[in-house]
């Protein structure tokens, strides 16, 4: 696992998301950028899109993204004033697809920190960790609560088997489960 | 003054209150029918009108929730320090302001459930009451946090009969079904009518 940690190590970058700047994040091969502007898009070498990440990017306080080693994969976190997404683009061989984490795939850790914390939930974040492996990678969280206390968590996005069901969003769901959610 | 003197004016001042232009969205903020404060005819917005072309302009919804009614305040600097989970803000805005939540109905959904339904902020939301049936036009103005449904404002909340103590909590767990129809933000409100109040 040491190998693979060191192999998968993150290209995490972290930057502030200003919609009127275009930054791009390349991939540790240098073929493909995740490019930020009004939409978060990944595009080829040329500038050519391959795919929009993210759509829906006004107001969006923070985007963290994260490069696999290998650079068929790269996640988005994507922090709002109280929400955040995590979205997940791969290559398959062929072409680039995309998901995004389900809310639902959440619910249960959003229970247990609220019987820990009390009250509704009224905030999240999420920050990246390391890629573990090239289809597995650590994603770190925190849950405010109207009671005013914070929990934080931890869990391992790992890919499943595809592809999914194709949402309206264009979003192959399913393909990424959390799964080893931990409070901490 | 006569009557009809009096009845004239009054229709006048009315439709010319009423008159909208929604070209962008200048009418947003504020009351209107069925708002916290009805009497403010001259905000009425699209959050309390129609869409222009009538429900069928909508289509279907790409999204639905039912689930306990929860209320935002954000944007409504009155309930700075009654809600402890205020905001000065909401992530829509109208003409670079923030959405008053006592003024003008609005949803808040999480960026994953916007993502995955390809609704943007500024689409248009139903609000209905499950108990009584009451539904409210409004639009999708803020995001909340992973899995959060029946988050409405305030001016949603009262336009369908829901009531809230002082510290944003609903008063009784109300149910609400919450619509919002992805691709619709450019539809513009129809001032000449509210929504179907039954």
């Amino acid at each position: 696992m040491k190998t693979k940690t060191a192999i998968c190590a993150a290209s995490v970058l972290l930057m502030s998301y200003f919609s009127a700047q275009s930054k791009n994040i390349t991939s540790p091969d240098g073929r493909f950028a995740i490019k930020a502007e009004s939409a978060i898009e990944l595009v080829d070498s040329t500038g050519q899109t391959m795919l929009v990440l993210a759509s829906n990017t006004a107001s969006a306080k923070r985007v963290e993204i994260a490069w696999c080693a290998d650079s068929q994969r790269v996640a988005m976190a994507e922090d709002f004033a109280r929400g955040s997404a995590v979205f997940v683009a791969w290559f398959d061989g062929v072409s680039w697809h995309k998901t995004l984490q389900s809310d639902d795939d959440q619910a249960a850790i959003v229970q247990q920190a609220q019987r820990q914390c009390g009250g509704l939930l009224v905030s999240e974040k999420r920050t990246f960790g390391p890629w573990i492996s090239p289809h597995a990678l650590q994603v770190k969280g925190a849950m405010t609560f109207s009671s005013g206390r914070k929990c934080a968590y931890t869990y391992m996005l790992e890919f499943g088997h595809g592809p999914g069901r194709l949402d309206r969003g264009g979003y192959e769901e399913g393909v990424i489960v959390g799964h080893g959610y931990k409070l901490l | 003054m006569k009557t009809a003197q009096k009845t004239a004016i009054a229709i006048s001042l009315f439709l010319s209150l009423c008159s909208c232009d929604d070209e962008d969205h200048s009418d947003q903020l504020g009351g209107g029918p069925g708002s916290a404060n009805p009497s403010d005819v001259v905000a009425s917005g699209d959050g309390f009108c129609d869409p222009q072309g009538g429900p069928q302009a909508l289509g279907s919804p790409s999204y639905s929730s039912d689930s306990i009614a929860k209320i935002d305040t954000d944007g409504n600097p009155a309930m700075q320090g009654q809600d402890a989970n205020w905001q000065a803000g909401t992530s829509g805005s109208v003409n670079g302001q923030a959405v008053n939540s006592a003024a003008y109905a609005y949803v808040v959904m999480s960026p994953g459930q916007m993502a995955a339904n390809n609704v943007a902020l500024g689409d248009w939301a139903t609000v209905t009451n499950d108990a009584t049936g009451q539904t409210v036009y409004a639009r999708v103005e803020d995001r909340g946090p992973a899995g959060g449904t029946g988050e409405i404002s305030q001016a949603a909340a009262t336009a369908v009969g829901i009531q809230y103590a002082s510290n944003a909590f609903t008063i009784g767990n109300p149910s609400v079904t919450v619509q919002a129809f992805g691709g619709t933000a450019a539809i513009q409100g129809d001032c000449a009518s509210v929504a179907n109040n039954p």
